[in-house]
């Protein structure tokens, strides 16, 4: 279970940057008088290289679960049958689309409906690439991983991590903070709980409460309920974090946002994180290697 | 002409002596750890009350199974560089010069045929003995059984000789893959799945 670190490190971060850009992205394109205007265009330049740099990180760290990283090149060879292949398609095609939104917006070419055009054509890309990331698990030789368990968990994780990260990076380089912020730490708390129920809800199914596969050649993974139990807790504690935070936005909202909520929304950023990062092992673990 | 290599396992005659196994560690050089072929072996039940006696319901039985050379390979199917391939006659093949070792096969087969193997660096399987089968001579699982209890040849054929069957207990649902597989069950694989029996001796297999 521990092997699949890459897997753990590559599928989080990839979920993350499609969440961010989506979460941040959209108000900032498609919300009406957010034409780019000087701040409005360094907001969009700064979620797109966000998320593009989790992109390339995420990207760069899947090699590490390649025993021959250098064949790779060959990857997309089979796109007509596998979900492998299309997975790395659409992250190619997602990133791709970033680095050009990001350019035109850098150089103030392009006018705002070919800004938005691409920024449709990226989310579709990044939506799709974290489908076959979905779809890639699975299969019919898993029953762990072949249900909607695997897409929710999959998407949940982007909106989650996405918002969070957002949340995060307003409210510690945002002094007075942002208008959005308060909603937005609303809308965490709630997919924090979301995902904690999602945790509790596919238990039974994902061996937890003692439900054992049904007996097939496939070893027994090292899925241990001291992770998922762990991540529960973490999860807890994330969302009291965030708790605090959206009480001293209401509270004090004078403090300013830099100085009273930096510190709430990055414990809860790192705190979820965690918990993310420990059900995404345990997703593996449900799976055995010979 | 063959048009689809098949194995015939007869589970009623097989003792668990894993000859097959060594055989073919031995001719593959297979280094410890990448089994090629397994010799499951099923256990479970204990014991039944019948009326006013208990009576023993254990079951106990094996399995060797390698790669099933597939009508419908999912391994190939899943692998991104097209690393998995069939022959006319139906052999499944992995090109170790393509593959990346990502080990996405290794997932998808439900058969767990496919393991890691550290000389290549890439995932490998059974690959039906090809070059001694197309010298006419037999797999080297099936010249090892001491009981006869492999066999193989045409799928067609194999069928003809021993029957359809493609499942027991605990194997997959052969509609996944269509696995080029006979068998000939041990009596106690019927009541196999209700008794809970499962793989004893996963840390061989
Ligand atoms: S048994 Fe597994 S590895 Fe062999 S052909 Fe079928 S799916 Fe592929
Ligand atoms: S491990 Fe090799 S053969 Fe298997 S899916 Fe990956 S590239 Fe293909």
């Amino acid at each position: 279970m521990l092997k699949e670190w890459p897997l753990v490190a590559f599928t989080v971060a990839g979920q993350t940057a499609l969440g961010l850009f989506l979460v941040a992205g959209l108000p900032l394109f498609f919300s009406r008088g957010g034409a780019a205007d000087a701040p409005a265009r360094g907001s969009r330049l700064a979620v797109l290289l966000a998320a593009l740099g989790l992109m390339a990180a995420a990207s760069f760290v899947s090699f590490f679960h390649l025993h021959h990283p250098f064949r790779a090149v060959r990857v997309l060879a089979n796109v007509r049958t596998s979900w492998l292949s299309r997975e790395v398609l659409f992250e190619l095609g997602f990133m791709a689309l970033l680095a050009v939104l990001a350019f035109l917006l850098w150089t103030g070419t392009g006018g705002e409906g070919l800004h938005r055009g691409l920024f449709a054509a990226a989310g579709a890309s990044g939506v799709l690439f974290v489908w076959s990331m979905s779809k890639l698990y699975m299969l019919k030789a898993v029953p762990a991983w072949d249900h909607a368990y695997t897409p929710v968990s999959f998407f949940l994780t982007a909106v989650l991590l996405g918002a969070l990260t957002a949340a995060a990076f307003s409210g510690a380089f945002r002094p007075g903070g942002s208008s959005a912020l308060k909603p937005l730490l609303a809308a965490c708390l709630v997919l924090v709980a979301a995902a904690f129920l999602w945790a509790l809800l596919t238990a039974p199914v994902h061996g937890i409460f003692g439900a054992r596969p049904p007996a097939s050649l496939t070893p027994p993974g090292g899925a241990s309920s001291a992770l998922y139990a762990a991540r529960l807790i973490v999860l807890v504690l994330g969302s009291l974090a965030l708790a605090a935070a959206i009480w001293r936005e209401s509270s004090a909202p004078a403090l300013g946002a830099k100085a009273g909520l930096a510190a709430p929304v990055g414990l809860a950023w790192v705190l979820v994180l965690i918990g993310e990062v420990l059900g995404r092992f345990h997703f593996y673990g449900q799976v055995g290697r010979p | 002409m063959v048009t689809q290599y098949a194995f015939f396992f007869d589970a009623a005659a097989c003792s668990g002596c894993k000859a097959c196994q060594v055989a073919c560690k031995d001719r593959n050089d297979l280094g410890p750890g990448t089994l090629w072929r397994r010799v499951y072996e099923v256990t479970g039940g204990g014991w039944e009350k019948k009326g006013q006696v208990w009576v023993p319901s254990v079951i106990a039985y094996n399995v060797s199974m390698a790669c099933n050379h597939c009508e419908n390979p999912v391994c190939g199917a899943a692998c991104p560089v097209k690393a998995i391939w069939k022959r006319e006659d139906g052999i499944v093949f992995v090109d170790t010069d393509l593959c990346i070792g990502c080990r996405y096969c290794e997932w998808a087969c439900p058969y767990t045929a496919l393991r890691f193997h550290a000389a290549t660096n890439t995932v490998s399987k059974c690959d039906f003995c090809y070059d001694a089968v197309d010298a006419g001579k037999p797999p080297a699982c099936v010249a090892a059984c001491p009981r006869r209890a492999l066999d193989f040849g045409d799928l067609a054929d194999l069928r003809k000789k021993y029957g359809d069957l493609r499942h027991i207990h605990p194997l997959p649902d052969p509609e996944q893959t269509g696995p080029a597989l006979v068998l000939r069950p041990h009596r106690d694989a019927a009541r196999a799945a209700e008794r809970g029996a499962e793989v004893a001796n996963w840390e061989e297999v």
